[in-house]
């Protein structure tokens, strides 16, 4: 366990860690002695200081184009197994460290006004510094194992904190459902993790791309792999068939969905495939599983999405939806514009989040979309970034949506028209629910539970400005990045990754035709008439005060969310219990025991017969036991 | 030295408590003893990392008298039961409660327990071995049969006689080696390891061997009178028996069936690890609708000591130290188990999960302890059951990549039986039961701290075992 002296940088990436831990166990271990007022600014202090430590590597990473790499111990080494306790930042590590970070940063500051008065606040951030801890382990390890740990970690931490409010059995359903649904991914991610080691002898993720890229493309070695880090994927992010667990997770409080289950862990699983990309792209069969678990996860839940009333709900089924959009992309090789994507929709889903929870805290806990209305005006702040949130999330340009979406549908338009239109109307989905979801809240007449409630009120500063920050963030983060049909030099975003990706991409060169200028011009300009089109349809439907009306056959479908936990509680959950019944009283007592007890019974009853035993004398037993030592020593003298 | 302080310090300890009258005294008696012998230990302990490759010895030539010789001796993977028992002993002691009014007697058993668990680590000579092993049986019978619960009397003769049974097995393979050795005949270990024995001798060695500490382990089918044994016996016996005896099964196949039947073990995996592993489901299954927590306790122990001897029996080097590894652990974390239902079961006095509830609200120290330990067997990474279970499944996946899948369908079952028994227990609202459920004290809190000190160490640091091990395991 020898550290050596450590250069600047690599003690920074050491303290990265280190902060979030010391806060986590310093509130975590001191929470009935800590004031309740101090114990949200001590973890958003801890956060502040990762985040500077944070830009000074990022300056060093996009400068030099060196990555900073920490050996910390040797956790697991023996024989021929060397697995270290070590950390990496290199430019998409330092990339994830800046939303991770910033995001988190904002976060935490917001829920210092949102946590206000909750008995629980003291352990809400300790938990809240603890996700951090792990989801920094994530991001920095530099092997899969360690990767497993932070993966497995910020599980938890989303565990403990949707089930935040634990007296109600509904939030620990939902905790449980998000902890066994990832573990069955997990066990995914672990078969793929023992297929690398007995294939490559090593879980480094830089000498595993080494010796990867030096293997033909498409053997069964790796498709075991791949399959396994994308089952994984599937469930941290959940897709298809997994993801039924992320619209539940809104029982815990808002911040939380913001942070956890929005823009950081949840996104965990295309850094993943990203940060695998090597892997990937040499397991043609998987990247298409890809391409079509993204796709549909991104179709089905965008739609369910617009039957949902919960304001929460509909985010949550958002974030899947562009989950899945960010899945495509990689389906598609675009990893660039998976992870742009990534990076915007931290932004503006972070900000769709707060402000629900802005919305929700000025309400009285109120999350039904009918219940609202009208709140343009009663909270004018939290609709003007809600409004910017939405706009951005639509793909409306010049906000920061416009920019990542356009980079995903440009790379899905040269890969085929079809691509191109399903990925167009995937996106325009968005645009559906989120407009419907913002006129229904804040246009639409005010409804009788609003015109009743006196105590609605703007939230405080202390709520209103992180999410200014991430309001501004989501106007102008895109700009890193613009689509080459305007400006073919400004691509920050692309030439910051492309040293990760370059691998990869040189492996598998993009086998996409270059489109025609007009084509161009109009993949762009038609979508986003129909989006000026939907808007103002969902105005007209959504803004005047209508009587709902019914819904029709398969609309309930939707709303019902196509009825997925439904069929898995009859697929699996109820088998397992009747299995469970089953074993214990059917096999275990019915059989075994009574077999054992009968087979017992009976050498009691034939040695009762010729008067050697007496039931049940244990003298009998134990002279025995004794005479049988004294058997073996005699048979040792005499042999 | 070390040895025989081991062994003889808890052995007089035994003899003073059988003599005294006063309950209190005796147990601080104990405690202080226990805690003693676990001092001794960790300088054993030191003396074997400072030099892996040595082993501590002890021999008493008694040749002449009793045609035996006495010969102990402790190497890397006796050490880690030796300090596994001398860890846990004392925690088992000082758990007792004051109000039950133990008897000096009942400390007298646990001691000589003690004694008994370390002999048959410890030893290397199977007379010796066979001894301490039959040994072991006495007080935790009596530990049952008296201060145990609802037939405990009739419940301990069955385990009794059951686990004679499997020694019996045991003895037979143990003459039958010995007629094999070399004349003069021999019953140390070495000279069992000399022998060059073919596959035909191997095969009827395996299934005695395999018999008895199947039965001692428990492995399915052989797992009936772990679940009554466990249920009927006081907190203490559960703990003694899971955290450590079990241990001894393991522990005997480690050191005679891998190396002295290795062609079997090689050539036979494919008949018995699948019926290990229906066992581990199967334990993992009913615990998830068992309604009683030291009947889930007794379930969940099958489930995760049969994952251990998949992978001692896996073939493969990474299987077989994350199978010690892992052996240790369990230990450490089922007596943690065990004290959080005893916590439980003192203020409550029921252990029906029905009954229970809303905990975590008045009791958060608890709470937070009892989460720590359910992590531990859930595999959590950075806790230490999981370093063990990755090197297990590891080494299954390097032998047969179809079983290590269905073993790794534990790691999800595990998380869903304890989840909804630790949300049944601790979340939502209180009951009658629970209506003045009072936190841990200090000193219960005291309990706890090594356990937790144990889970976190191996978590993060566990090559420190793996590299003692390494030398040993080949």
């Amino acid at each position: 366990m020898v550290m050596e002296s450590f250069s600047f940088m690599q003690s920074i990436s050491f303290l990265l860690l280190l902060f979030p831990l010391l806060g986590f166990l310093a509130i975590g271990l001191f929470q009935k002695q800590l004031n309740k007022k101090l114990s949200g600014i001590i973890a958003s202090a801890f956060v502040f200081l990762n985040l500077i430590l944070t830009f000074i590597l990022f300056w060093y990473v996009s400068t030099t184009n060196q990555s900073v790499e920490t050996n910390l111990f040797d956790w697991i080494k023996f024989a021929n197994i060397s697995i270290p306790f070590a950390i990496t930042v290199d430019r998409l590590s330092a990339l994830m460290l800046l939303v991770v970070n910033g995001v988190g940063f904002l976060i935490h500051v917001y829920s210092i006004g949102y946590m206000k008065g909750d008995d629980g606040v003291n352990r809400f951030f300790s938990y809240m510094n603890l996700f951090i801890f792990f989801m920094l382990i994530l991001v920095l390890s530099s092997n899969y194992l360690m990767l497993f740990i932070g993966w497995e970690g910020v599980g938890l931490c989303s565990y403990l904190l949707i089930g935040f409010w634990y007296k109600d059995h509904a939030n620990n359903n939902a905790a449980k459902k998000a902890f066994i649904m990832n573990r069955i991914g997990d066990l995914g991610f672990l078969i793929g993790i023992f297929m690398m080691f007995h294939t490559f002898g090593t879980l480094n993720i830089s000498e595993v791309a080494t010796k990867v890229s030096l293997m033909p493309s498409g053997s069964t070695a790796l498709l075991v792999i791949t399959f396994g880090l994308f089952a994984g994927a599937i469930g941290k992010s959940a897709q298809i068939p997994l993801f039924t667990w992320l619209p539940d997770a809104m029982a815990g409080p808002t911040p939380v969905s913001a942070l956890i289950h929005a823009a950081t862990m949840v996104t965990a699983g295309v850094y993943l495939v990203a940060r695998s990309s090597v892997l990937f792209v040499l397991s043609p069969v998987t990247m298409n599983f890809i391409l079509i678990i993204g796709i549909f996860t991104a179709l089905i839940s965008g739609l369910i999405a617009i039957y949902q009333n919960d304001i929460k709900k509909i985010l949550a089924y958002s974030t899947v939806s562009q989950l899945g959009f960010m899945f495509m992309a990689l389906g598609l090789g675009s990893f660039s514009g998976a992870m742009f994507h990534l990076t915007t929709h931290a932004f503006f889903k972070a900000l769709l989040f707060l402000a629900a929870g802005s919305v929700i805290h000025a309400l009285n806990q109120e999350q039904d979309i009918r219940k609202m209305g009208g709140l343009r005006k009663k909270i004018p702040f939290t609709f003007a970034l809600f409004a910017v949130g939405a706009i951005a999330i639509s793909g409306i340009p010049p906000f920061a949506g416009f920019f990542s979406k356009e980079m995903i549908l440009s790379v899905a338009y040269e890969h085929g028209m079809g691509m191109g239109i399903i990925a167009t109307f995937i996106s325009l989905l968005t645009t559906v629910y989120m407009f419907r979801l913002l006129f229904v809240a804040f246009y639409k007449p005010e409804s009788d539970a609003v015109k009743t409630n006196h105590h609605i009120h703007e939230s405080p500063k202390v709520m209103l400005i992180p999410m200014a920050v991430l309001a501004l963030l989501s106007m102008v983060a895109g700009f890193v990045q613009i689509p080459a049909l305007f400006s073919t030099n400004v691509n920050v975003f692309e030439n910051y990754l492309s040293p990760i990706f370059l691998t990869a991409q040189q492996l598998v060169p993009a086998s996409g035709q270059n489109l025609t200028v007009l084509t161009e011009w109009l993949t762009l300009l038609i979508p986003l008439t129909i989006i000026a089109i939907l808007v103002y349809m969902s105005y007209v439907r959504f803004a005047k005060d209508r009587l709902p009306s019914e819904l029709s056959g398969i609309q309930k479908v939707m709303a019902n969310k196509f009825y997925v936990d439904e069929i898995y509680d009859f697929c699996f959950v109820k088998p397992t219990e009747k299995l469970s019944l089953f074993f214990r009283e059917t096999v275990d007592q019915s059989i075994i025991n009574r077999l054992i007890n009968s087979i017992g019974n009976s050498t009691l009853y034939v040695g009762g017969r010729i008067r050697l035993l007496q039931t049940g004398n244990v003298g009998f037993y134990l002279i025995i036991m004794v005479f049988s030592i004294i058997a073996i020593l005699f048979f040792n003298l005499i042999r | 030295m070390i040895i025989a302080l081991l062994l003889i310090l808890p052995l007089f300890a035994s003899i003073f408590l059988f003599t005294g009258k006063t309950v209190q005294q005796s147990k601080n008696f104990a405690l202080l003893a226990s805690l003693a012998v676990f001092v001794i230990s960790l300088v054993g302990g030191y003396e074997l990392i400072v030099a892996p490759e040595k082993a501590l010895f002890s021999n008493v030539d008694l040749e002449s008298i009793l045609g035996v010789n006495l010969l102990f001796k402790i190497d890397a993977i006796s050490i880690i039961f030796v300090i596994l028992t001398s860890l846990l002993v004392p925690i088992i002691i000082a758990s007792t409660d004051k109000k039950e009014h133990r008897t000096p007697h009942f400390f007298a058993l646990i001691m000589l327990m003690q004694t008994a668990l370390i002999g048959v680590f410890a030893a290397s000579d199977m007379i010796l071995f066979y001894i301490f092993w039959e040994l072991a049986l006495i007080p935790i019978f009596f530990i049952t049969a008296r201060w145990g619960g609802e037939n405990a009397r009739k419940i301990s003769i069955k385990f009794l006689i059951y686990t004679v049974v499997g020694s019996f097995f045991m003895l037979i393979a143990i003459l039958y080696l010995y007629t094999l050795t070399p004349a003069p005949h021999s019953f140390s270990f070495d000279s069992f390891y000399q022998l060059k024995l073919s596959y035909s001798q191997q095969i009827p060695l395996f299934l005695a061997f395999f018999l008895a500490f199947a039965i001692k382990i428990p492995l399915f089918p052989f797992h009936s009178w772990q679940v009554e044994t466990y249920n009927a016996s006081p907190v203490q016996g559960s703990m003694l028996l899971a955290g450590i005896m079990l241990k001894m099964g393991l522990y005997g196949i480690v050191r005679f069936l891998l190396p002295l039947c290795s062609d079997v073990v090689a050539n036979g995996s494919l008949i018995f690890l699948p019926l290990i592993l229906f066992g581990v489901i199967y334990g993992a299954v009913i615990a998830i609708s068992q309604p009683h927590l030291k009947k889930l306790i007794a379930f969940a122990s099958l489930s995760h000591v049969g994952i251990i001897a998949l992978g001692l029996l896996s073939n493969s080097r990474y299987g077989i130290e994350g199978g010690i590894l892992q052996m240790f652990s369990h230990g450490v974390n089922v007596v943690g188990f065990f004290l959080c239902y005893y916590m439980i079961v003192k203020r409550t006095k029921t252990d029906k999960i029905s009954e229970l509830g809303g905990i975590a609200s008045v009791a958060p120290r608890f709470a937070t302890i009892f989460m720590i330990i359910v992590l531990a067997n859930v595999a959590l990474p950075l806790t230490n059951s999981f370093v063990g279970e990755f090197l297990i499944l590891l080494g299954l996946f390097t032998y047969n990549k179809i079983l290590a899948i269905i073993a790794g369908l534990t790691i999800i079952l595990v998380a869903v039986y304890m989840l909804k028994m630790y949300q049944k227990i601790m979340f939502g609202e209180k009951k009658a039961s629970t209506e003045n459920f009072t936190d841990l004290t200090f000193s219960e809190i005291m309990l706890f701290v090594p356990i937790i000190i144990a889970i976190f160490a191996v978590g993060i640091y566990p090559s420190f075992v793996l590299q003692l091990l390494q030398s040993v395991v080949k």
